[in-house]
Order: structure tokens, then sequence, then C-alpha cells
């Protein structure tokens, strides 16, 4: 017969055991979310939605774009909500998304007790709720069908304040991650150009590398590309430039990133639409890592995500066609003397 | 405040105006075509081309394949896929027109096969501000789109045809 204090003894020891044995507490939060942008309502598409239901993340953020049809919203929202199992879907408006309200309309508003701001143009929320790991910060920049925020996110702007007090709250509140997602492109490599932070300063785009978020996710070109970690530095990337290519804004190139060191730009716009070959021709495909070949041009699919409180990992998930693979995570580590000065370029944060 | 600039729209135009004066002066070995004044163009470029890669702005370079365009629309420009000293990977083109993208693509859909090229469309019908179709011949394949963008001024569409050496 156990007394009360031993069974609480024997809690306790379980609790520890477990805490030795996988090195986290057992109630640690972790969760996955998808996205992927550009769907139409095709095939690819109809694959896409499929994926997304046989993984069934947590959340799924729709990168905009959705139908690029005048008429297509309840279909399109309909074909989704017979499909998900307990997947919320999230929206980003994108430039062809002509009434967005529709789309809120037909495919609802999750988290709406969780989301600051205005959605779907520009909001945040929290997640896990209980224990939240990250912020998810949704902005539409250059997005101009009748959006009730202001989108242009120069410096001085609502919309430029409303993000860097989302991105230094959630720091100051000890959250780990900061996803910032939107439609259109500042860097790209197959043929659109920047209509993210047009002034002069690319005092937004800036802003945001400044600050070193974690990744943002973007659609708008039909295809996929995952920038190198990219930081500025107050001497030789004081801004990251359109254009050209400064290797001096690239930190890590490869699949190991270190949380802090800078920021991952990365286009998911696989969702359905038909895909562009790759510009090796363009200079800003420098700042990318270089793995999707022309082949690829005919696979589709989403990104799925899992974050836990020191890690967050990436893979690519086909929903058609076959031959592309994709992975890469981003770790925390504690910095030593005896990293390379790049990885230390954390410290060199503008303030 | 060159975002309030009343001349800001000019200065890219006059640019283009300027270049394309110099080839036509030189030839430059390129098939021209005739350029029009491009309203409203972007101000910058809608693809930033690595100096190691040839373009030309609102001209055609030598060796890109016979390939119909759009009537009326405006020749942006043209560019290798490939480095000079690399084998040639294909090319890209691009144009702008006033007309939609279905009105666009329904006339390639008629215009490729008769020139020699195979034209399959997107199974989208329902899409309407971005259509898209992979066309080949014997010696390429590639894509064919046409897509509503906001320009300062107004909305105009892209017609972009992207051709890789098979």
């Amino acid at each position: 017969m156990g007394t009360p204090r031993s069974c609480a003894v024997a809690l306790g020891a379980t609790f520890l055991l477990a805490i030795s044995a996988f090195g986290i507490p057992p109630d640690t939060p972790e969760f996955t979310f998808g996205a992927a942008g550009d769907f139409g309502t095709g095939r690819a598409f109809k694959a896409t939605v499929g994926a997304v239901q046989q993984r069934n993340p947590d959340f799924f953020i729709a990168l905009g774009d959705l139908t690029q049809s005048s008429t297509g919203e309840e279909a399109w929202c309909r074909y989704w909500n017979d499909h998900l199992t307990s997947t919320r879907l999230l929206i980003v408006p994108g430039n062809h998304d002509t009434d967005i309200a529709r789309y809120v309309r037909y495919c609802g508003s999750p988290f709406q007790a969780m989301i600051t701001g205005t959605y779907p143009w520009q909001y945040y929320f929290d997640y896990p709720p209980a224990t939240p790991l990250g912020r998810f910060i949704v902005v539409s920049p250059s997005i101009a069908n009748g959006v009730p925020v202001v989108t242009d996110y120069s410096a001085g702007t609502p919309g430029f304040a409303f993000v860097a007090n989302a991105i230094d709250n959630a720091r100051r509140s000890g959250l780990k991650w900061v996803i910032v997602s939107m439609h259109k492109n500042y860097i790209a490599t197959f043929v659109k150009r920047n209509e993210v932070s047009t002034d002069r300063g690319r005092t937004f785009m800036t802003m945001l590398l400044d600050k070193k978020v974690d990744l943002i996710l973007q659609g708008h070109e039909h295809g996929y590309a995952r920038s190198k970690q990219l930081t500025t530095n107050p001497s030789t990337c004081p801004v990251l430039p359109v254009n050209t290519f400064n290797d001096a804004c690239v930190v890590d190139g490869d699949n190991d990133l270190v949380k802090g060191a800078g920021t991952v730009i990365q286009i998911i716009s696989t969702g359905g639409k038909g895909l562009r070959l790759v510009e090796r021709s363009d200079s800003e495909h420098q700042y990318f890592v270089d793995n999707f070949r022309d082949a690829d041009s005919e696979t589709w699919g989403f990104g799925e995500f899992t974050v836990t409180p020191t890690e967050l990992s990436f893979s690519f998930v086909r929903s058609a066609g076959q031959g592309f693979n994709e992975s890469f995570r981003i770790k925390e580590q504690h910095f030593t003397e005896e990293m390379s000065p790049r990885h230390r370029g954390v410290s060199e944060q503008r303030e | 405040m060159y975002a309030f600039c009343p001349l800001r729209r000019w200065v890219p135009l006059s640019l283009l105006v300027v270049l394309f004066s110099g080839l036509a002066g030189s030839g430059g070995g390129a098939r021209l075509q005739a350029v029009s004044p491009v309203p409203g163009a972007p101000q910058e470029p809608q693809i930033a081309t690595d100096p190691g890669f040839r373009e030309l702005k609102g001209a055609l370079l030598e060796g890109i394949p016979e390939f119909p365009a759009y009537p009326g629309a405006t020749l942006i420009g043209s560019a290798e896929r490939n480095r000079p000293d690399e084998k040639n990977r294909g090319y890209r083109i691009k144009w702008t027109t006033v007309d939609r993208p279905a009105r666009v693509m329904a006339w390639y859909a008629k215009t490729l096969p008769r020139s020699g090229w195979t034209y399959v469309p997107d199974d989208d019908p329902e899409e309407e501000d971005e259509l898209e179709a992979k066309i080949a011949n014997a010696t390429f394949s590639g894509y064919l789109e046409a897509e509503t963008e906001d320009y300062p001024n107004r909305e105009l569409t892209d017609i972009v045809v992207v051709l890789a050496r098979k």
C-alpha cells in the first residue's frame, strides 16, 4: 500500500528519471506547422492539401495567392475545410487575392482569441497557447487589394512600428522563436524583384535583419528557395542589398544553423501553381542555397517545421513530383571564444 | 523624398530609351523589336541580372529561337541563363502588355503550335490573374506565363518566357 508521501516520491523520481534519460522535462512543448503559397485549384493544389492532411501539422500558414480566381474563394476554402483533420488554416494575403474578406468568411478565422492586430492583413499570435515558444507575425507589404491597413512598411509607418514592437515584446517575453510571414519577396532567384522594402534605406527588411528574426516566410515567386542565414552588421553589411550580392551579409550557408546568428528567408511557393525555373543569372541567387534544380520545377509540396525550445527544424514534404529533398535546422548553441567570428556576429547586433 | 518626385517614372524610361538608341546604332548582333515607351516601368529591374550574364534591355539576344511576340506588347529585355563561357542553358524574355492574361494566353495557345512549339496550359481553368503553360520545341523546353502586375501608375500584364536548352 503506498502512502501519499511514497507516491509523491515515486512521481518525483519518475520526473527526474525522465529528465536524465531524455534531457528535457516530459511536458516540454513541441509543435509542428506547415507553410506554402501560390495554390490555384488544380491537381497540384489538391495534392498539397492531401499532404497537409496526412502530416496533420498544428496549423498551416497559406502564404498568399490562394486561388487567383475572382469567384473561387468558397470552393477553395471548402476544399481545405473538407480535408483538414485538426490543422488550423491561417491566411496571408497575396497580390492576386482580390477579395480576401471572402476567404476569411469561407475559410474561417482561427486563433481569434490569441490574435493581436487585424486578421488576416497584419497580426501576430504566440504558440502554443499554454506555454508559447514562438511568435508568428503576418504582414502585407505592397498588397493593394482593399487592405484596411497601410501596407507601406517603411520606417515611421504604423506597420513598421507594429512589427518592431511585436519582435521586441516577444524577446522581452522570453519567446524563443520569431517568425515573420508575408506574400511578396525582397530578394529572389526566379523572376521577381524587391517589392517588400522599397524605400531607399530598405528600412523594413533592415529592421527585421537587425533584430535577427529567425525566419521570414514568403510566397509570390513560384518555386522553392531558402536563403543562407543572413545578417546585417554596421561595418560591412549595414543593409542587405538587392540586385547585387554582398558576401559580408552571409553568416552560414549549410544546413545546420546557429540560432540567433541571423535570419533565413524562405520562399515556399510550391502549393500548386506552375513552377518557374531558378535563375542563376540573377545576382541575388548567391544569397540562396543552390538546391532547387530545373528538374524540380515539377515538384510541389509544403514546408513542415518542428519547433522545440532549442531547435527549429524544417523538411520539405512533397505532394507531387519527385526528386527534390530539402531539410535544415536552426539550433540553439552557446557561443564560445572558439566559434567563428561570423557566428559570433550575433554580438555585433546594431542597437 | 524620391518617392514623391514627379519625374521618377521617367528616369528609368529615359535610361531605356538611351540604351535602346545605343543598341540600335551598334546593331549588337541582336534582332531588334520596336520598343515603345513603358508607362510606369518598375523602379528596379524585374530580374537583377548578374553582370557576368549577358542581358539586353529592349531587345532579343542573338541565339534566341524564333518565338512569336504578342501583338502590341513592349519588349522589356532578354537574357542568357548561363555565363558566356558556360554551356548554353537557355534564355528568358519579358514583355508587358495592357491586355489581360487570358487574352494573351489564348493568343499563344493558337499561335505557338503553328510555330513549331507545343503548348500545355496549367490545369487550372478558373485562374484569371496569373496563367502558365509549359512550352517546348525540338531544342528547348520551358514555360510561358502571363501575370497581372501593379506598376506604379496602372496594372499591366507581364509576359515571361523562360527557355531551357534540352
